[in-house]
């Protein structure tokens, strides 16, 4: 296995990008960051499309910056699926191991072993203009790791597929990423959320917070992260019609999560309401909590809690007005509610899955 | 039985269109009526047009093979490479495309002929009034055809699926044997087919490069306009001739080369 280190500084036109950059081997880093933040230009120096002005790429402890991309081991999952429109779903699987030299018959068993763990088996014989947006990216993750590169590149894997493709994908690249080192670009929180093990958030070219990924997402060290991600986040179990936490309690949600798989359930701090008592008893979602903060975010108030139960780290976005109303300051206890229907369960990154998956398909 | 409605055809685009197709085909109709079809067979069969026809087959199958061989790659360069000048390199291309075709003839006379640039550094090498000559006679004229249509199409395919093929591990020669021309190859068929018509027509070049000795350089063109003078009926036939390996030509090639070329 393989690690990756990007210490670069590249330029196009006037945009500049200065980064120093790591993942362990295995390791799956999400780059998280707005529209020309960098994240492209990052992924054009690693996979050898942009050389840098400065700099090294080192994939697996060897110096690739001045190699062509096809000898560096470095895949490439873009936005559009871009099968070869002339070869047939198995073929395009086939071909980064023909590439390498491997024989007709292998390469092609081996495309339909991947195939098959991407859940596209039966599109085999297909051709690309007869598949759908989502059947087309399993293809496409399917290639890219029968190529079996030292690093995976994800370049906003999700971002051109419908919303209902979306979740079912995510959940098969969960899968069989496994132990592949991989670097993950998305503005999408969730993406993180569900993948990576680590987050950098970049912006204006340069690294501006890094860190696990729950740890970041939920509690930004900086504004600029808060703005981008910002959500509460229950860490758990998925149970049917929720998540089970550490202490036993359920955290009943709209959007369930694969069952029995780690997860976390994810709601934005708007959907948090304060209430002076205690809740009405039958509604769900409700818990105690105390004020630890309070902090000025855009046009709202950002409510920092802390609390016994799930309550604690989470965050509520309230209106001047209500926090007025409310009487609100650090050390006030009140007594929180989140409706079902903003929560989503999503699977997090770190789950045990992948080591039954891995196990048949033999890779080493 | 539903049938989808077309919106806005002006009627009025109809009086041109058909005066512009009466163009095209009257002309053809007008040979027809000319032609004395009881004779036809006799005249076409007559030596001299045998010897014309195979010639200018032969020779234009030659060039054709001659267009993809060196322009093939040429439009690869044209539409990939990214050195300097070769902007202007795509306009010299198209010379002799807008050339007239008797100066593209007299061009090489003055390059390859006996006292010519080239010509005059090959001794005991005759190149002027040969069956190569005519041949390099109708590459130099067929050859636009196909550089500019495969150009096109390379670029509208864009290099997106050649990095992706480079990213998994394909070396550049395998990109280009698996990828770049699968995905260009309807162009390739339009530019051959293309390259192949205007080759069986090229009259200009080779009548002043190559001249017109029967057997040798005189082709069917050629031999159309050398009856015309003596024997019109004899012209005619061998038009229709022509116009019938057009039409075959056609007819191979549709739909997909042609309508493919876009």
């Amino acid at each position: 296995m393989s690690g990756l280190r990007v210490e670069v500084e590249a330029s196009r036109g006037r945009f500049h990008l200065g980064v120093s950059l790591r993942v362990g081997p295995g390791e799956v880093v999400a780059v998280l960051g707005p529209n020309g933040s960098g994240k492209s230009t990052l992924l054009a120096v690693v996979s050898g499309l942009l050389r840098p002005d400065s700099g090294v790429v080192e994939v697996g402890g060897r110096a690739v910056t001045d190699l062509p991309p096809d000898r560096r081991r470095v895949g490439l999952l873009a936005q559009d699926a871009l099968l070869f429109p002339h070869l047939t779903a198995e073929a395009n699987v086939a071909f980064g191991p023909r590439s390498r030299g491997v024989g007709k018959r292998a390469a092609h068993a081996a495309a339909r072993d991947w195939l098959a763990q991407v859940g596209a088996a039966e599109f085999a014989d297909r051709r690309p203009s007869a598949l759908s947006g989502g059947q087309a990216q399993r293809v496409a993750l399917a290639r890219a790791l029968a190529a079996a590169p030292d690093v995976l590149l994800l370049d906003e894997p999700f971002a051109a597929l419908d919303v209902d493709a979306t979740p079912a994908l995510r959940g098969v690249v969960r899968r069989v990423l496994g132990r592949q080192t991989a670097l993950l670009v998305t503005h999408d929180p969730l993406d993180a959320l569900a993948l990576a093990d680590r987050v950098v958030v970049l912006g204006s070219g340069a690294i501006v917070e890094q860190g696990p990924t729950r740890e970041v997402l939920s509690r930004p060290r900086t504004a600029f992260t808060a703005r981008i991600a910002g959500l509460n986040l229950i860490p758990g179990t998925a149970v049917p019609g929720g998540l089970r936490t550490a202490d036993g309690a359920l955290v009943a949600a709209a959007t369930p999560g694969p069952v029995d798989e780690p997860a976390v359930a994810v709601f934005r701090p708007a959907d948090v309401s304060v209430h002076p008592g205690p809740v009405d008893g039958s509604q769900r979602n409700t818990a105690s909590a105390q004020v630890s903060a309070l902090e000025p975010h855009g046009d709202t108030i950002r409510v920092r809690l802390t609390g016994p139960g799930w309550a604690a780290g989470l965050a509520a976005d309230l209106t001047p007005a209500a926090v007025a109303d409310l009487a609100l300051e650090p050390g006030s206890r009140v007594h929180i509610r989140v409706k079902a229907v903003a929560v989503a369960v999503h699977g997090s990154a770190g789950g045990s899955a992948w080591v039954a998956s891995r196990a048949w398909c033999g890779r080493t | 039985m539903t049938r989808p409605v077309r919106t806005g055809l002006p009627v009025l685009l109809w009086v041109p269109a058909v005066a512009a197709l009466a163009l095209v085909v009257l002309p053809v109709v007008g040979l027809l009526g000319r032609a004395d079809l009881a004779a036809l067979p006799g005249k076409v069969a007559g030596p001299g047009a045998l010897a014309a026809l195979r010639l200018s087959v032969e020779t234009a199958a030659v060039s054709t093979a001659l267009c993809l061989v060196l322009g093939g790659p040429l439009a690869v360069v044209l539409a990939r490479s990214r050195v300097r000048g070769v902007r202007l390199l795509r306009a010299v291309v198209l010379l002799p495309l807008v050339l007239p075709p008797v100066v593209g003839g007299l061009a090489l006379l003055y390059l390859l002929g006996r006292n010519g640039l080239l010509g005059s550094q090959l001794p005991g090498v005759r190149i002027p009034y040969t069956t190569a000559a005519v041949i390099i006679a109708q590459t130099f004229v067929a050859m636009p055809f196909l550089v500019v249509g495969l150009e096109g199409a390379l670029r509208t395919a864009g290099e997106r699926y050649e990095a992706v093929a480079a990213t998994l591990g394909a070396r550049p020669w395998t990109v280009f044997r698996r990828v770049t021309v699968p995905l260009v190859l309807p162009a390739v068929g339009s530019g051959l087919v293309l390259s192949f018509a205007r080759a069986l027509g090229e009259f200009g070049a080779t009548i002043t490069f190559a001249g017109s000795l029967e057997g040798v350089t005189r082709t069917l063109p050629l031999q159309v306009y050398l009856l015309a003078e003596t024997d019109v009926d004899g012209a005619v036939a061998l038009s229709l001739l022509l116009v019938v390996l057009a039409v075959l030509v056609i007819a191979v090639a549709r739909p997909r080369a042609v309508e493919g070329l876009r």
